[in-house]
C-alpha cells in the first residue's frame, strides 16, 4: 500500500536532509509512544506502541537508511513485528529547493500483515495516511521552529 | 404394540438432560492437577523464511516454563506429520512458514494468560517470500513454489479424472442445447461453537491419555501411535462432549501434537484450546473449488451429457479429509438425480499459501460442491430449453423402477423416488400458485424468485473395498452388553457431536431387543472401552454403526432365543419374536421378555450355552446409502438495496426409515441454516499478501436466528434395501441441498435481466450492482 504527500517547509534542503538523517529526531515526530534502543551508523532499532482500530500493541522494529543523497533524497527501510503482525515499510523523501525553503515529496510504501491487516482491513489505509501525514507535519513544524534552518 | 422409545418415535434426546443443565463435559471443562497451558506464536506472513526465533524475553515472564520450536521437534523427527491424504504438513516450521496464522512456536505456561503473554513476547525474525493465494495463478510457470522441497517442482498436486471424456465430448457436440457455466464455491470454515482443543497427560508409567475434540478417536489413536512410536495400547484417546464437528474435528492439528510434546517435556498435563480467531485462521477449511461445467440436452428437454473441470485449492498441504482412493472426495456424485448417458469429471489439486484442509463441512466428501453444480446447471439448461425447472426435473429424474441404478460415473444408487419428493414439495408450497404470483409481480416490476434443488447424496462410507482413511477400512462397530437386570450398555466406534446418538442408537436397540430406550445407555469416544471404529462424519453413523447395532442385537436375540426356550421348556424353533418378546408359537401367553432372558443368562443359562448376553459387530456396508430430497425456496429482492429475503423454504427429505422424526427435523433445520450460510453470507478470502479476510465473526458472517427463515419440512420414506432396517444418513442433506435452491431462486428473480449465475455468497452489493447495471435501482 502506498501513500504519499508533499509539503513546503521554510528550511533549506541541507537542514531538512540533516533532520531526516537523524533517526531520533525523525521518530520523535511520531505521536505514538516509542523508543530508539540502538543507532549504529545507518542502522537502528527500537519499539513503537501503536495500532489500528482496537488492535494495539508494541512493535519491535529494525531499520536502516538505504539511500542517502545529501540535500536531495533519503530512503529508509523499516521492518517490525508484534502481536501477530508484521510491518515492512519503505519511507522516502525527495527534497527540492523552493526559494528559501524546500519542497518535500514523501512516499510510504507499507506492507502490513497479520491480525491487524485482517481485522481492520478497511481502516488500514486511512490509519497509515493519518499517521504519515501527522509525522511529516510535525517534522515540518520542528524544522521551522529550529534556530537555524539554512 | 410398540416399545417405549422404539424406532419412529420422537423421543426427547437423552443427552439434552445434561446439556440444558450446563452439565456437559467438554475439553475445556477438564481440569487436572498441575495442568499447564499451551499457546502459539503465529506467523503474520503468508510465506516467509524464519531466520531466528528469540524466546529469551518470553521465558522471563512469570509463569512461562517452555518455548517449543520446530527445531526442537525436528530433533525428535516430529516437525512434520502425515495428512489424511498421504501428504505431509508441519507440526511446527523449522525454517519456513506457509500461511498466515501458522503455528510457529508453542509457549507453555502455568496459566493461559501467561502463555498468551509469552507468545506475544517471542520475537521471530522473518524474511518474507513471494506469496500465491490464487490457485489459477499458482499453476502458472512463474508462480512462487509453495512446496519447493517436493520432487515435483510445481504447485500442481494431482490430477484425477473419471468417466468417458471422448464419449462425453461427442455427445455434447451432438446435443441440441448446451449450457456452459463457471462457478466458484468459496473457502468457508465450519465455525463450530466449540473450537478445537485438547488436554494431554502422561501417567507415571508413561501412558498417554489425550482428551481431545476429535470426531474419530480410534483413527487418531492409530495415527498418534504411528507418528510417535508409542505403543498403541499406551495411548488412550477420550473424546468427551463435542460442541459441533461438521468435519472440522477430523484432522490432526499441530496443537494436539505440540501439547503431547509439552506434556512429555514438562511432566505435567498440558491443555490447548484455540481462540475463535485461531480457529478461523488455521483450522481446516472447506470447499474452495473453481468449477467449469458443460451440460447438454435435447431440444425437447432430455439431459444428455455432463462435463466438469475443477481446480481445487488445497492450501499449502493436501490435508483433505477424504477416503484414500478419492482425492476429490465423492465429487463424482455430480450426475445427481439424473440419468446422463455420458459424463466426465476431472479435478486438479493445487498448493497455495493458505491453511491446509479440504474437509467436507457437513457433507460426505465434496458432495455439496457436486450438488450445487448440477442443480445450478439443471436450472440454467431448463431455462434455455424453455421449460419450467420443476417440469424439467420431473422429465429427467431417474425413475423409481430403475433402482438400484448405476450412474454414468459408476455409483450404484440404492433406492429413490425423486419425483415423489418434488411433487410433495410442490404441493406444500403451492408451486403453481407461486408461479402465478410471480407473473403478476413481474408485471409490477417486483423481484420475486422461486428456486428448486432436487439433490441426491451419497453417504455411509463405506464398503471397505472402496473406502479407507490412511489404509484403515471404513467399517464401524457396536458392542452391546445386557446386564442381568435387563439393562443395556452399548458402545460404538462412532462419536456424537450433537447428532443425538445417545438417543437414536438406544431407539434402534429398543426396537431390536425389546428393552425400553430409557434402560439403554450409549457410550462413545473412549478408545479404552469402545470398539474400534472410524468415527462420525459424512453422515456415516446410522448407515454403519446404526447397522452394526441392529446386527449385534439380532445376534443377541438369536442366543436369547435358546435361553428363552430353555426357560419355557420348548425347542427354540417353537418360539417366535413377537411384540418384543419370545412367545411360544400359537400360545402367546407363554412368553419371556428380554429382561427375563438376561437374568437367566447369568443365573440359569441353557445347557451348552455360554453365560452372559452380549455381542459385538463390525459392520462393513455392502453399498453407500443415497438419501435425497427436493427443496423449494421463494425469495423477494429489494430493488433499492439488493437485499435478498428468503420468504419461504420447503424442504422435503427422504432418508429412508426414520429413527426419530424430531431429531431428523433438528438435523434438517441445522443443515438448512448451514446451507443458507454459504449461499448468502460466509466466505474466507485472502488479499495478495496472504492476509486472511474473515478471521473473526466481524467479517465471517455466520447467520443468526435473525437471518434464519422459517423452515418448513416434509418427508417421504424410501428405505435403503441393503441397510438392516432401511435407514440412510440425514445429517448433511440439508447443507448439501439448500445453497442451490436459494441461488436458483435469486437467479430466477433476476432472470428477466439476462442473469444466469451469481457466485456465492450472494451479497446485497452483487445483486445491487446487477440491478444498477440494468437501470433498475
Amino acid at each position: 500500500m502506498q501513500v504519499s504527500g508533499q509539503f513546503q517547509v521554510r528550511a533549506g534542503p541541507g537542514a531538512v536532509y540533516a533532520f531526516f538523517s537523524d533517526v531520533r529526531k525523525l521518530l520523535d515526530c511520531l505521536d505514538d509512544p516509542h523508543t530508539v534502543d540502538s543507532v549504529q551508523g545507518d542502522q537502528f532499532s527500537g519499539t513503537i506502541t501503536t495500532g489500528v482500530a482496537f488492535i494495539r500493541g508494541t512493535f519491535r522494529f529494525n531499520g536502516q537508511y538505504t539511500q542517502k543523497t545529501p540535500g536531495q533524497r533519503i530512503v529508509t527501510q523499516i521492518r517490525g513485528s508484534g502481536l501477530g503482525n508484521a510491518v515492512d515499510a519503505m519511507l522516502s523523501a525527495t527534497l527540492t529547493a523552493a526559494g528559501t525553503g524546500t519542497t518535500v515529496a514523501w512516499n510510504a510504501d507499507v506492507s502490513l500483515t497479520g491480525s491487524a491487516a485482517s481485522l481492520a482491513e478497511h481502516l488500514i489505509r486511512s490509519t497509515i495516511e493519518k499517521k504519515a501525514s501527522a509525522l511529516f507535519e510535525k517534522a515540518r513544524q520542528q524544522l521551522e521552529a529550529a534556530p537555524s534552518s539554512a | 404394540m410398540s416399545i417405549h422409545g422404539g424406532i419412529g418415535q420422537s423421543l426427547p434426546r437423552k443427552e439434552d438432560a445434561r446439556f440444558i443443565r450446563g452439565k456437559g463435559n467438554y475439553v475445556d471443562d477438564i481440569q487436572l492437577a498441575g495442568m499447564l497451558y499451551l499457546d502459539f506464536v503465529r506467523s503474520p506472513y503468508a510465506h516467509a523464511k524464519i531466520t531466528a526465533i528469540h524466546s529469551e524475553e518470553a521465558l522471563k515472564i512469570p509463569g512461562v516454563l517452555a518455548v517449543i520450536t520446530g527445531k526442537d521437534l525436528d530433533a525428535a523427527k516430529l516437525a512434520w506429520m502425515p495428512t489424511l491424504m498421504s501428504d505431509t504438513q508441519m507440526v511446527l516450521p523449522v525454517d519456513t512458514v506457509k500461511f498466515q496464522g501458522q503455528e510457529v512456536a508453542g509457549v507453555v505456561a502455568e496459566n493461559r494468560y501467561a502463555a498468551a503473554d509469552g507468545a506475544a513476547a517471542v520475537q521471530v525474525d522473518y524474511d518474507p517470500l513471494p506469496v500465491v493465494t490464487d490457485p489459477i495463478k499458482a499453476l502458472q510457470p512463474d508462480s512462487p513454489l509453495v512446496r519447493p522441497e517436493k520432487e515435483k517442482k510445481s504447485n500442481h498436486i494431482w490430477h484425477w479424472e473419471t468417466g468417458d471424456r471422448p464419449g462425453t465430448d461427442a455427445l455434447l457436440a451432438k446435443s441440441d442445447v448446451v449450457v456452459h457455466q463457471d462457478l466458484y464455491i468459496p473457502r468457508i470454515n465450519v465455525s463450530s461453537i466449540e473450537t478445537c482443543g485438547c488436554v494431554a497427560t502422561f501417567d507415571t508409567m508413561g501412558r498417554l491419555t489425550m482428551y481431545m475434540t476429535t470426531q474419530a478417536p480410534h483413527a487418531i489413536r492409530t495415527v498418534f501411535a504411528l507418528v510417535s512410536g508409542l505403543p498403541e495400547q499406551s495411548i488412550r484417546v477420550i473424546s468427551p462432549d463435542i460442541g459441533g464437528g461438521f468435519g472440522g474435528k477430523v484432522p490432526v492439528y499441530p496443537g494436539y501434537v505440540v501439547a503431547i510434546v509439552a506434556a512429555l517435556k514438562t511432566g505435567h498435563p498440558v491443555k490447548w484450546v484455540e481462540t475463535r480467531m485461531n480457529n478461523l485462521m488455521s483450522s481446516s477449511f472447506a470447499r474452495d473449488y473453481h468449477i467449469s461445467a458443460d451440460i447438454g440436452a435435447t431440444k425437447d428437454g432430455k439431459l444428455t451429457a455432463l462435463k466438469v473441470k475443477t481446480i481445487a485449492d488445497h492450501g499449502y498441504a493436501d490435508a483433505a479429509a477424504n477416503p484414500s482412493k478419492f482425492p476429490a472426495g465423492l465429487f463424482h456424485i455430480i450426475t445427481g438425480s439424473y440419468p446422463f448417458q455420458k459424463a466426465f469429471v476431472e479435478v486438479d489439486g493445487v498448493y497455495t499459501n493458505k491453511p491446509p484442509g479440504g474437509i467436507a463441512y457437513r457433507c460426505s466428501f465434496r458432495v455439496t460442491e457436486a450438488v450445487f453444480t448440477i442443480e445450478r446447471l439443471v436450472d440454467e439448461i431448463a431455462r434455455k430449453v424453455g421449460m419450467d425447472p420443476a417440469d424439467f426435473r420431473m422429465k429427467n429424474f431417474i425413475p423409481p423402477e430403475a433402482f438400484p441404478y448405476k450412474s454414468a460415473l459408476g455409483w450404484t444408487y440404492d433406492s429413490g423416488n425423486y419425483g415423489g419428493a418434488l411433487k410433495l414439495a410442490q404441493q406444500m408450497i403451492d408451486y403453481a400458485g407461486l408461479r402465478k404470483e410471480q407473473a403478476e409481480k413481474r408485471k409490477k416490476g417486483e423481484l420475486m424468485g422461486i428456486g428448486i434443488s432436487s439433490f441426491t447424496e451419497i453417504v455411509g462410507a463405506g464398503p471397505s473395498a472402496q473406502f479407507d482413511i490412511l489404509g484403515l477400512k471404513m467399517f464401524d462397530s457396536a458392542e452391546i452388553r445386557i446386564h442381568p437386570t435387563g439393562k443395556v450398555m452399548a458402545r460404538f466406534g462412532t462419536k456424537n457431536q450433537g447428532q443425538g446418538h445417545e438417543t437414536t442408537y438406544a431407539q434402534i436397540l429398543a426396537t431390536e431387543l425389546g428393552i425400553p430406550a430409557e434402560n439403554i445407555s450409549v457410550e462413545e469416544g473412549d478408545t479404552d472401552t469402545a470398539p474400534y471404529g472410524l468415527g462420525t462424519y459424512a453422515s456415516r453413523s446410522t448407515p454403519t454403526s446404526g447397522a452394526a447395532a441392529a446386527v449385534a442385537a439380532r445376534r443377541i436375540r438369536a442366543k436369547a432365543q435358546k435361553i428363552a426356550a430353555h426357560l419355557l421348556e420348548v425347542s427354540p424353533d417353537d418360539l417366535e419374536w413377537k411384540d418384543y418378546k419370545f412367545q411360544v408359537k400359537g400360545v402367546p401367553e407363554k412368553s419371556k421378555t428380554m429382561a427375563d432372558v438376561a437374568f437367566a443368562a447369568y443365573t440359569n443359562p441353557a445347557p451348552g450355552v455360554e453365560p452372559g448376553l452380549e455381542a459385538i459387530d463390525y459392520y462393513d456396508p455392502p453399498n453407500m446409502t443415497y438419501p435425497f430430497g427436493s427443496y423449494i425456496c421463494v425469495v423477494d429482492i429489494d430493488k433499492g438495496t439488493g437485499q435478498v429475503h428468503v420468504r419461504r423454504f420447503v424442504a422435503v427429505d427422504d432418508c429412508g426409515t426414520i429413527i426419530n422424526p424430531m431429531i431428523v427435523d433438528g438435523q434438517i433445520h441445522g443443515g438448512l441454516n448451514m446451507g443458507l450460510a454459504p449461499a448468502l453470507y460466509e466466505q474466507i478470502t485472502y488479499d495478495e499478501e496472504g492476509n486472511i479476510r474473515g478471521n473473526s465473526f466481524l467479517d465471517y458472517l455466520v447467520p443468526t436466528a435473525v437471518e434464519s427463515p422459517h423452515w418448513e419440512t416434509g418427508k417421504t420414506t424410501t428405505p435403503s434395501p441393503h441397510h438392516p432396517f432401511g435407514a440412510k444418513g440425514v445429517g448433511e442433506s440439508a447443507t448439501v441441498g439448500a445453497p442451490a435452491a436459494i441461488v436458483n431462486a435469486i437467479v430466477d428473480a433476476l432472470s428477466p435481466y439476462g442473469v444466469t449465475h451469481i457466485d456465492i455468497p450472494v451479497y446485497p452489493w452483487k445483486v445491487w450492482q446487477i440491478l444498477h447495471d440494468h437501470g433498475v435501482t
